[in-house]
């Protein structure tokens, strides 16, 4: 399967940044298989895509399979901008959130049957809905990861361009994502419920996690929230994402309870 | 009077009503909604249901809990928006609007949603093939017939109801009802909602006149009452019947051809009906607009952001 052979490069890439760290040495290669990586699942979309005659973002394999996809190439676009070495360990760390996504992918809980989409999820909302949430998200990962990163290091040059990576991060994930997981996602239901909001526990935690993602950006503007604060709220804004991905389908029951 | 208004467009406000509606929503999606005041009494520790029910917590979204810090948000955000074009109209300068059009936008959106809370209804009804029903003043509406098609794996692949829109009982058009997309008639949208399918049975009787019962109809009888239950389809498909006396009744198994209480079993088929729910949302069209709005806004702030950073 495609995505097992995705899975090994990112295994592989991981090894040789550890190295890479270990060594203190610039790395010029692993980058270079997060792409190969990415693109090896955005085919395995392609191809899923051809097998279910609708695109495949259907279940949580292939949501998991595309958000992963889009975290990669996120990771190595940014690599490709900011070479200074300081960033290899938001590459590693991307690199690891990665791995760990695509570990849930391949367990149980994420069936992996190739099978049409049933009629609630026939639209065209869905392919805008689900794509534009999970590139969004893709930029809550690298903004957690620079957040962990800001709190954990002392050298306060790394803290200024940590905030600011954060910051641009969310700035240009915030938008995708409201577009996304809310507007689509209201027009969508209007289209298929004949109502723009249930609040059904999905729905409410990717308002939630939006209201934190929005404080966030509110609270640059109130001097003695940045820094620490602004981190913080990154990092609750990435587990409520993640929890709205997953939790609320495992542990709350609700209208979406196929994605 | 100053300090009060400052406050009340402030970004802290704004923040700590963020936490505060953050938080309790959080907590209502772990608390079952909409059940009876019994469920939360037996099901949790008995002073928790108590204080569930005391608050409203079961209801979450309609409680002053939730309400009075969102009308809050709502002016806060009213009066930061007043503030913010205010003075730049004072100003003169353009500067960065994408925020207040955001602003704008979710005002709009949750002035929908309050005329949708307050006028907003939802109607159901059942239609056979052939009947024919009045959604709104001059406008009906007749099913020809309903599908339900199937992948070749035996799953749903969709439900669709093919009806013909009727105006002043005048054909005005035919259309397909499926689930994802709904029709329109007037401020009206049309979904399917569900379906059900029912055996039928046709009898005849001795003067050659066909009686059709739905699975459950019953034929009232000199002395007792014949009730069609169902088809049972393995081997050449044969027909459940109950004669239901005063004291007893008796099954009756029938194929075609068969006599059953003096009537002849000509045909088996199957009724499909549809369900179909009818919406009338009033703030449908401004909601829409506020979405467009927003989308607008949040492409704009983006695009004026890379443009200072040029």
């Amino acid at each position: 399967m495609i995505s097992t052979v995705a899975f090994i490069i990112l295994l592989a890439a991981i090894l040789t940044q550890i190295v890479f760290i270990l060594r203190k040495s610039n790395d010029r290669l692993s980058h270079w298989l997060i792409l190969l990586s990415s693109l090896l699942l955005f085919i395995n979309v392609i191809i899923r895509s051809f097998q279910i005659k609708f695109v495949a973002l259907t279940n949580t394999f292939e949501s998991l399979v595309f958000f992963t996809g889009m975290i990669l190439l996120i990771l190595f676009l940014y690599r490709i901008r900011w070479k200074e070495k300081a960033f290899s360990l938001i590459i590693f760390g991307g690199s690891v959130v990665s791995a760990a996504l695509l570990a849930i992918a391949s367990s149980p809980i994420a069936p992996k049957e190739v099978a049409p989409p049933i009629p609630a999820l026939q639209s065209n909302w869905l392919i805008l809905h689900v794509s534009f949430a999970f590139i969004g998200e893709a930029f809550f990962v690298i903004a957690f990861v620079a957040a962990v990163y800001y709190l954990l290091t002392k050298s306060e040059e790394k803290k200024k361009n940590l905030d600011s990576l954060v910051y641009t991060a969310i700035a240009i994930g915030y938008p995708i994502y409201t577009a996304g997981a809310l507007i689509f996602g209201a027009i969508w239901a209007s289209d298929a419920w004949g109502s723009f909001w249930s609040w059904d526990p999905k729905e409410t935690w990717a308002l939630i996690t939006w209201i934190v993602y929005t404080a966030y950006l509110h609270s640059r503007f109130v001097k003695k929230f940045r820094g620490k604060v602004s981190a913080w709220l990154s990092i609750i804004g990435f587990v409520f994402t993640i929890f709205t991905f997953f939790g609320v389908n495992y542990l709350l029951p609700g209208l979406h309870s196929y994605s | 009077m100053g300090k009060v208004y400052n406050f009340l467009t402030s970004i802290k406000l704004a923040l700590i009503l963020f936490l505060f509606i953050g938080l309790f929503s959080a907590l209502a999606t772990l608390v079952s909604q909409g059940r009876e005041a019994d469920y939360y009494l037996q099901n949790y520790h008995q002073m928790v249901g108590k204080i569930i029910l005391a608050i409203d917590f079961h209801n979450f979204f309609r409680s002053a809990l939730f309400l009075i810090p969102s009308a809050a948000f709502f002016l806060n955000l009213s009066l930061c928006t007043i503030k913010r074009l205010h003075k730049r109209a004072k100003s003169g300068a353009p500067g960065r609007y994408g925020p207040d059009i955001i602003h704008i936008g979710i005002i709009l959106i949750i002035i929908g949603g309050i005329i949708n809370l307050f006028g907003r209804q939802e109607g159901f009804i059942w239609l056979d093939p052939g009947q024919e029903v009045v959604i709104t003043g001059e406008w009906s509406l007749r099913l020809n017939s309903f599908e339900f098609q199937l992948y070749g794996d035996g799953r749903p692949k969709d439900w669709l109801s093919h009806v013909t829109v009727l105006k002043g009982g005048e054909e005005f058009r035919d259309a397909t009802i499926e689930v994802n997309k709904p029709l329109t008639i007037k401020n009206l949208k049309l979904f399917q909602n569900s379906y059900s399918m029912k055996d039928t049975v046709t009898l005849t009787d001795k003067s050659g006149e066909d009686i059709i019962l739905k699975s459950n109809e019953g034929l009232r009888l000199p002395g007792s009452i014949l009730v069609f239950s169902n088809v049972d389809r393995r081997g050449g498909g044969m027909g459940i019947f109950r004669e239901l006396h005063d004291e007893d009744s008796h099954t009756i198994m029938a194929e075609i051809g068969d006599d059953v209480t003096g009537f002849k079993v000509t045909g088996f088929t199957k009724n499909e009906s549809t369900g179909l729910s009818i919406v009338k949302e009033p703030g449908y069209i401004l909601i829409i607009v506020s979405l467009i709005i927003l989308t607008f806004g949040l492409a704009l702030t983006y695009i004026q952001k890379i443009g200072e950073k040029k």
